[in-house]
């Protein structure tokens, strides 16, 4: 692939990665492909976009207290157990059923983020900027809304929410995508934590998943160092911007771009591997 | 805000700039240098994630938070099991 053509792409979809809390791996993999670069090629370097893309967005998310780490740190262990348990096991199944087996999850995912209306969780007049933090001791917090408005969550139903994380660290153990795109839909809609901490907290513990399995690819001896170092780059910057994205836009607005972001993904997974 | 978060933002803050100089060096200059600033990139993107999580452990220890703390430890093993067995195979 043309250099100039990469690091566009990697741009792109480290953007659309830290806006949605997807990881840019799910997207910049298939365009790769489609584009002719192997599988095989492509993988590593949709790591390094998600790896590049999460440190973007890193300092601006610390900074505006929106990710939950105490959440990210008690899913991620499950996640990375199940990833590394899917590593191990891969081959198993065929990679053109688990490619329709992804897209399936993706429809469904977006299918889920689409049908809601408004915010689930309601601002509250007694918080202010001061509360704005994640709690110790507990998976909940408040965020910041807008300029004047705060909202309270607590993550729910965290065993079905612990089911999930598992499935997307298996299936990206055995698929070496990042499973952001799993990942943001199961915090949001299934433990109820506002989108936008969903997808940053998303963005955080996809990094931790991509080191992983970057470690795995540096073993196979499968990094071609200067096509790594020019997504990184692009990742690096579209990261930046994906993360100022996120802060400025209404979540519904970040529901809906991230449901026809997963329609795209899905169609395009089950399309490739008919 | 937290200070040690505070602390932790800038930390990324200085490793993202960093990594995108390692980056540029990786990708627009030819030669041994251009190689090595791209690997250090690599390992940059690699150990940061890894640093952030080894901090809140550190930082969820320290503010008595001892259940996410453990919490923070069991995922680092885990990283390192993983890593381990990457490596191995």
């Amino acid at each position: 692939m043309n250099p100039v053509a990469l690091a566009i792409a990697a741009f792109i979809t480290a953007a659309v990665g830290a806006l949605g809390g997807l990881g840019g791996a799910i997207l910049l993999v298939p365009i790769l492909v489609l584009s002719g670069v192997s599988a095989r090629d492509a993988a590593p370097l949709g790591l390094i976009s998600v790896a590049a893309g999460s440190l973007a967005a890193a300092p601006h998310q610390l900074r505006s207290r929106v990710v939950n780490h105490r959440l990210g740190v008690s899913t991620e262990i499950i996640s990375s157990i199940a990833a590394l348990i899917g590593a191990l096991a891969s081959g198993v199944i065929g990679q053109s059923a688990l490619a329709v087996m992804l897209g399936v999850v993706a429809l469904i995912a977006a299918f889920f983020g689409a049908r809601r209306k408004g915010i689930r969780n309601l601002p509250d007049p007694s918080l202010t900027i001061a509360d704005v933090a994640e709690h110790s001791g507990s998976l909940s917090g408040v965020y910041q809304l807008d300029e004047t408005e705060f909202v309270a969550y607590r993550a729910r139903r965290v065993p079905f929410g612990l089911l999930g994380m598992a499935s997307a660290g298996l299936i990206a153990g055995l698929s070496g995508v990042s499973g952001g795109f799993i990942k943001t839909p199961t915090t949001s809609e299934i433990m109820q934590v506002p989108v936008k901490v969903a997808a940053a907290t998303t963005t955080f513990t996809v990094g931790i998943t991509s080191a992983m399995a970057l470690l795995v690819y540096e073993a196979q001896g499968r990094i071609v160092i200067s096509d790594a170092a020019l997504v990184a780059a692009a990742a690096l910057v579209g990261g930046t911007v994906g993360a100022r994205l996120q802060a400025l836009l209404p979540p519904p607005l970040v529901r809906r771009a991230l449901s026809v972001v997963l329609v795209i993904i899905g169609v395009l997974l089950i399309l490739r591997n008919r | 805000m937290i200070p040690s978060m505070q602390r932790l933002a800038t930390l990324m803050q200085v490793a993202l700039v960093a990594a995108f100089v390692l980056a540029l060096g990786g990708a627009f200059v030819p030669g041994a240098v251009g190689r090595i600033s791209g690997v250090a990139c690599v390992a940059l993107l690699i150990s940061a994630p890894i640093l952030r999580v080894l901090w809140l452990t550190v930082a969820w220890a320290r503010d008595g938070d001892r259940r996410f703390a453990a919490f923070g430890l069991v995922l680092l093993a885990v990283l390192i099991l993983g890593s381990a067995l990457a490596f191995l195979k």
